[in-house]
């Protein structure tokens, strides 16, 4: 579904990503796995067409339709929830007589309430659902989540991961990147461990680790590099 | 126009438009009160037809800086919060991603424009000069020329350089524009280098007294020069496809 070889990417003389390899298959979840500056959403921008690669080659199955869901969400305040689904939903030209009733559905789906309640008093959390609520418009076959559970409480977590798993089982691939190791163990079924643009290591939830957690593996590797 | 409409209803909820537009209505008020008088060479200026065009040329500063202040920080601000991002994921292209949100610039000065006309209603109401109430159309589409101008050029300019750059540039120009024959008399009185300095800028910078000019006269009862009109539009049309030209690298 998603190749990515040996890309690299640098801003001035820094290099944020270093000949980074792998690939993602239809079906499952992907974990870009890192500390904060691990070129996690840069490598994501790259493969979105956001920011420029350098070297390296980026192969995505013909025809796919990707949705996105940023780390940090903006919303035009004055909107509702509701009114901004419908804004990027125009976007990607959905019929108006289907986008109504498909931002209903996505609304309940992330677990937002359909009222007039404006996204200025959106908590974090909720804007985390709208921004994957507003990923989910037109159906796409691959979702790529930039730190999905970023600034939600842990109820909230706990209910993005179940999101996440329900749309695992419905057959879409998802590449996300996050920080906090549970929630990748929990939903995810492969991943790369990333330090300063480079590959540490691959973890995948199939192969076993002596009993070591995630999280071990993670500080075991980032530690000793 | 799904993004310039979005664009739109932004500026007008937000309501910069009005507070900066309001105050010029109030400036334009002040001058036009019974007790203000406005003088040209130690003449006092009484009459309707002659106050109009003055009239129009305080409009046109007031909505010219308007226009600068307006545009300057739609399309970086778009950047900025990264909705630019959720944009071009849907296969946006930049240039009707820039050039939708330059129109929705341009539509929200010619908002704030016609905010500041009802302040030219009021002062021909105030004069009982009923009669000349069908000229202030004409003059403010014709003013609208001038006022797109500035708009796009500083739309334009926000994409190409930082904000503090643009708004520099769009300023210089602006007042350049503004005071463009007053330049040119100037131009006529140096020569050397600084003389063909001043020709080049004078023939690069858009004429925007002209334009404005232009609508003083439907008052004065001179005619109106389609040339100047019709080079308007053409500036506009230029401006238009930089919006094709230059592009940001990254979102």
């Amino acid at each position: 579904m998603l190749k990515c070889q040996n890309l690299k990417k640098s801003y001035k003389e820094k290099c944020v990503v270093n000949n980074l390899c792998f690939q993602v298959n239809k079906g499952e979840v992907f974990a870009l796995l890192g500390a904060n500056g691990a070129g996690k959403t840069t490598t994501i921008k790259m493969i979105l067409g956001l920011v420029k690669k350098d070297e390296g080659e980026i192969t995505l199955e013909e025809g796919m339709k990707i949705g996105y869901s940023p780390d940090t969400p903006f919303f035009p305040p004055f909107l509702t929830g509701r009114e901004a689904l419908n804004y990027y939903g125009k976007l990607q030209k959905i019929p108006k007589k289907e986008l109504s009733p498909i931002i209903t559905e996505l609304l309940e789906t992330v677990g937002l309430d359909d009222d007039k309640t404006k996204i200025k008093n959106y908590s974090k959390g909720m804007l985390q659902r709208l921004a994957f609520a507003q990923a989910l418009l037109g159906e796409p076959d691959f979702l790529i989540l930039d730190e999905p559970t970023a600034g939600l409480d842990a109820l909230g977590r706990i209910e993005m991961m179940e999101l996440i798993g329900r749309l695992k089982r419905s057959g879409k691939t998802i590449l996300l990147n996050s920080h906090i190791l549970n929630d990748i163990e929990r939903v995810c079924d492969r991943g790369i461990i990333m330090k300063k643009g480079k590959t540490l290591g691959t973890w995948s939830k199939e192969q076993d680790y002596g009993g070591k957690s995630l999280e071990e593996i993670f500080v075991e590797l980032v530690g000793a590099n | 126009m799904i993004i310039a409409a979005h664009a739109i209803k932004e500026k007008i909820r937000r309501k910069e438009l009005y507070i900066v537009a309001m105050i010029g209505v109030l400036v334009l008020i002040l001058f036009s009160a019974d007790g203000s008088t406005i003088s040209i060479a130690g003449k006092p200026i009484t009459d309707y037809d002659n106050l109009a065009p003055i009239f129009l040329i305080m409009v046109n500063a007031i909505c010219g800086a308007l226009a600068i202040f307006l545009s300057l920080k739609t399309i970086p601000n778009e950047y900025e919060r990264k909705t630019s991002h959720l944009v071009w994921i849907r296969g946006i292209s930049q240039t009707r991603y820039h050039s939708e949100l330059a129109i929705a610039n341009g539509i929200s000065c010619m908002l704030a424009e016609g905010i500041m006309f009802i302040g030219m209603i009021l002062f021909t109401l105030m004069k009982h000069r009923q009669d000349q109430l069908w000229k202030l159309i004409p003059a403010y589409f014709i003013m609208a020329l001038g006022i797109w101008i500035v708009s796009l050029l500083t739309s334009l300019l926000s994409i190409i350089f930082p904000g503090m750059v643009a708004g520099l540039i769009a300023a210089i120009v602006y007042l350049a524009g503004i005071f463009h024959s007053v330049l040119e008399l100037f131009g006529n009185m140096v020569s050397g280098l600084v003389g063909k300095l001043l020709d080049i800028v004078l023939w690069i910078v858009p004429n925007l007294h002209e334009i404005q000019a232009q609508a003083g006269n439907i008052f004065t009862g001179s005619s109106i020069s389609i040339h100047v009109i019709v080079k308007g539009l053409f500036i506009i049309w230029l401006l238009g496809l930089g919006f094709m030209i230059f592009k940001k690298k990254e979102a």
